[in-house]
């Protein structure tokens, strides 16, 4: 609900400047000192909340348009990038930046995928194993079966088809 | 009048889908051939319907029917025939329309080549896809039908409606340079309001691309194309029967629908590239993200059912990886259709995500009781064991770990913001978690660097057992180039990791075409045959192995088009007065001009004129622009493009006063690789998916052996 409300608050917003988007595309005013390309360089990493994953630095809105001078003045200012992001996370939210900034958000949000594909990896060389032994008891039971010496636990060569040695395992089998 | 004809047809449709489902039920349990037979029909029977609702629509759209809601929406009198014709999925209702038809295809496709193949299946077949077009019928009839239309009210409002309210009258809308107006009488101009036009709003302009042509129905294809092989794996669930049966039915209809959703991936990049304005062409947006999920796990599939074909192992796996991919197929839709995600391409908030929700919560409880259901009655069984950990099984299955990790990394940041909004409001978080591109670029690349080395050892190790010293000796040449490779980067002050990287996609490159030469080697040495006809039999031999390698060499360029133009990409901004000059690279960009211009479909363009030289010397003219199609939206940023093999320079034109254009530049080395390789990628799948002569030639081969062991004589 919160998030809506602020999402609204924003489009309203907006939607006030809207005739203004086309009338005004000028360029940017830069302090002393400050090139475009830095301006670039930093907006290019950040998004506003309704400009649906926009980068900042190419979002046409009149509301990104005003973050793009924020943060030349806060360049002129000398504010490093990463001070820059987090004065924007902490003033309009941790929607800004691509990836959380605040070390709990960034915990859950990358422990949480890691976590899951360790997990599922644990499943899958789990299964893998168990499906191993498996081959290897049945192997060692045959070739004693046979009274095969142990030397029967002889890797199959790589350059024999697979089709044709199912087939030739099979007609070893009736044979027996 | 043409209306009311869609409408009936679209009812129809639905009757016969949900017919088709009903018998389908009842002659499994009745065991009814007849009911069965009469299914079959009933599906039949609803493609033709389907085709004459999108005819109608169509029609509507190229004649000017603005009475109904979605032609006003999509399509206007001055648009080209040919964005008219495409407006059908310019929309929601529309592009549901495309997708029911397409799904409708895909089953009667398999109901007339697998039906006598697969009698045992595709009973089932039909419940379970019949289901799932019946549940989109309903939603194209009863919550986005197409051929709502607007009615005048006895009060003067304008209503939206399928059926004509009482005592309404048809309402037509105008357009006037203050917006849309709606009039009772479908003629010339409104009197009072000058300039007013019975006409449309036409198609969404980031919609006029010839990339948004092909890419959404490429991408339906793809989507509705999984269904097949999710049917075939639900009903191999159903009857018990689950060998390698369902998996060698349905190899080909997942080639076929992995194949349009890769077209349609990069059909969509394509687009994205000349039409979004901001020099990339994969923006980890939430939609492409719903759409490369099950494609991740469509190609984990693919990979893994090769061990059940050939070993008849992970069975319980396999399912597991279809259902995923078809469940994927229907949060993707979700994704698209319900606003659910913020994104540029979804469509608008509408009222699709109850059923839908609903729709994907059932499905995936059939599926998991079911996979349950089997997997408690032993089913899933291995027929054989592992018999070595290096092995080209066990390969697969960390290649589908991988492939797993990567549609979690993905699913967590395209979903992330929605599921920690819930968990915030349940008081179990304190802020929503959301994720930029950044989030991706910092995990994604080093799954793929595994995939890579995958790609280049998998094929390489023997099913069952390999050793390692024979596999070393196999990828000993790879590794060799690799290394050269790798070293000359380095000396010429390559980074660490984009060497890392690019050796990475080098590596499975070269193993990949260090195999294809050892196959044709071996041609030409024991055959005598030219190398030309080497390659041609040795494909022609072993189509399935050497399409593979092709598809594989399609993803090596399309990767090393991804490294070129993110890690060498050079980005530059700066505000130009006429005359001023830019430099990127080994390019000069020089401002001329600024001036506007008004194109034949009404649109006004502002339009900066570019010559660009490289070490002195013009090479091109670039017009990078802005076009302004209607004064209540954004304009769309068109690049002024120079390509070639090496790089692209994109030009963008982004902000202007008076003379002076402030313009952004990228120099995209190795971008065109990504569109090489994605038509290399396309013409492997195809060569997969050519149908076999094999039946002729073996009918051929029984008819003589028959009349060769015939017995002489009376």
């Amino acid at each position: 609900m919160k998030k809506l409300l602020k999402v609204a608050l924003i489009s309203v917003f907006l939607l006030s400047f809207a005739p203004a988007v086309v009338a005004q595309m000028s360029g940017e005013e830069l302090p002393p000192g400050v090139t475009a390309d830095d301006v670039y360089r930093i907006s290019n990493k950040m998004y506003c909340e309704v400009c649906a994953g926009v980068p900042l630095s190419d979002c046409p809105s009149v509301t990104c348009r005003a973050w793009r001078q924020e943060i030349a003045r806060l360049l002129g200012e000398g504010y490093s990038d990463s001070d820059i992001k987090s004065y924007f996370a902490e003033n309009y939210g941790s929607a800004v930046t691509g990836v959380p900034l605040k070390t709990e958000d960034r915990n859950i949000g990358l422990g949480l995928p890691a976590l899951l594909i360790v997990l599922a990896g644990v499943v899958i060389g789990g299964r893998l194993l168990l499906l191993y032994q498996r081959g290897e008891s049945r192997a060692l039971q045959a070739a004693r079966a046979a009274g095969l010496r142990s030397d029967y636990d002889r890797p199959v060569p790589d350059n024999v088809d697979a089709d044709a040695l199912e087939r030739f395992m099979r007609l070893v089998e009736e044979r027996k | 009048m043409l209306a009311d004809i869609g409408i009936a047809a679209l009812f129809l449709a639905f009757v016969a889908a949900a017919l088709g489902t009903f018998l389908a039920l009842y002659g499994i349990f009745t065991r009814s051939s007849a009911a069965i037979q009469s299914a079959r029909n009933a599906f039949m029977i609803s493609l033709p319907m389907i085709t004459g609702v999108a005819a109608v629509l169509i029609y509507a759209q190229m004649t000017g029917e603005y009475q109904i809601a979605y032609v006003s929406h999509v399509s206007k009198d001055a648009q080209p025939d040919l964005l008219k014709f495409t407006a059908l999925w310019g929309g929601q209702a529309g592009s549901l329309i495309l997708w029911t038809w397409m799904l409708n295809l895909f089953l009667v496709a398999a109901l007339l080549l697998n039906w006598k193949s697969e009698h045992q299946l595709m009973p089932w077949v039909m419940v379970f896809a019949g289901v799932t077009l019946a549940f989109f019928l309903v939603l194209n009839n009863f919550y986005e039908n197409p051929f709502s239309r607007y009615w005048a009210l006895e009060n003067g409002n304008v209503k939206e409606a399928v059926l004509k309210p009482d005592g309404a009258v048809p309402a037509y809308p105008y357009q006037t340079s203050q917006g849309e107006t709606f009039h009772v009488v479908k003629d010339g101009f409104i009197q009072g309001m000058p300039g007013a036009r019975y006409d449309g709003r036409g198609l969404n302009p980031l919609l006029r691309h010839p990339g948004m042509v092909i890419h959404p129905p490429m991408l339906y294809l793809g989507f509705t194309g999984f269904i097949i092989p999710f049917a075939f794996a639900m009903a191999a669930l159903a009857t018990g029967e689950l060998g390698a049966g369902w998996i060698r039915s349905t190899r080909r209809w997942s080639l076929v629908a992995w194949m349009f959703l890769s077209l349609g991936l990069i059909l969509g990049g394509r687009w994205a590239y000349d039409v979004l304005g901001w020099g990339g062409y994969w923006g980890w947006d939430p939609v492409e993200n719903s759409s490369l999920l099950p494609w991740l796990t469509g190609t984990a599939f693919l990979h893994s059912v090769m061990i059940q074909e050939r070993r008849g192992m992970l069975k319980g796996w396999n399912m597991a990886m279809i259902m995923l991919t078809y469940l994927l197929v229907l949060f993707g839709t979700v994704a698209t259709r319900t606003g659910l995600l913020s994104s540029v391409h979804t469509f608008a908030q509408s009222p699709l995500s109850i059923p839908m929700g609903i729709f994907l919560a059932l499905t995936t409880l059939v599926c998991v009781g079911m996979f349950i259901w089997r997997g408690s009655q032993g089913k899933f069984q291995n027929d054989h064991a592992l018999e070595g950990l290096l092995s080209r099984e066990s390969l697969f299955l960390f290649n589908n770990w991988v492939f797993l990790a990567l549609t979690v990394v993905v699913f967590w940041g395209t979903w992330s913001e929605l599921i920690t909004g819930f968990a915030r409001d349940a008081g179990l978080m304190r802020r929503t978690i959301t994720f930029g591109p950044e989030y991706y670029e910092m995990i994604t690349p080093w799954l793929f660097g595994i995939l890579f080395i995958l790609m280049g050892v998998a094929p390489l190790a023997a099913w069952r057992r390999a050793s390692a010293q024979k596999l070393g000796r196999s990828v000993r040449v790879p590794i060799v180039l690799t290394t050269i490779l790798s070293v000359i980067l380095l000396v010429m002050g390559i980074g660490a990791l984009t060497t890392l990287a690019v050796g990475l996609v080098a590596f499975a490159g070269f193993a990949t075409l260090v195999e294809f030469y050892k196959g044709v080697s071996a041609r030409h040495q024991a055959h005598r045959e030219n190398w030309l006809v080497a390659f041609s039999r040795l494909f022609a031999r072993n189509r399935r192995r050497y399409s593979g390698y092709t598809i594989h060499l399609g993803v090596v360029v399309i990767g090393i088009g991804i490294i070129g133009s993110t890690a060498f990409q050079e980005v530059r901004q700066m505000t130009l007065s006429p005359g001023d000059t830019l430099d990127i690279g080994p390019y000069t960009l020089q401002y001329n001009r600024l001036f506007e211009a008004k194109a034949v479909d009404s649109r006004d363009m502002m339009i900066a004129e570019v010559t660009l030289y490289r070490d002195g010397r013009k090479v091109d003219d670039l017009r990078p622009r802005q076009d302004f199609f209607d004064p209540r939206q954004n304009p769309m940023t068109i690049a002024g493009q120079h390509s070639t093999i090496e790089n692209d320079v994109y030009a963008l034109l982004t902000f202007w006063e008076n003379d002076r254009v402030t313009l952004r530049v990228y120099r995209n080395p190795l971008v065109n690789f990504v569109w090489w390789g994605g038509l290399i990628l396309i013409i492997g799948t195809v060569v997969a998916v050519w149908p076999d002569p094999e039946p002729e030639t073996v009918r051929k081969v029984q008819t003589m052996r028959r009349s060769a062991y015939a017995p002489a004589g009376d």
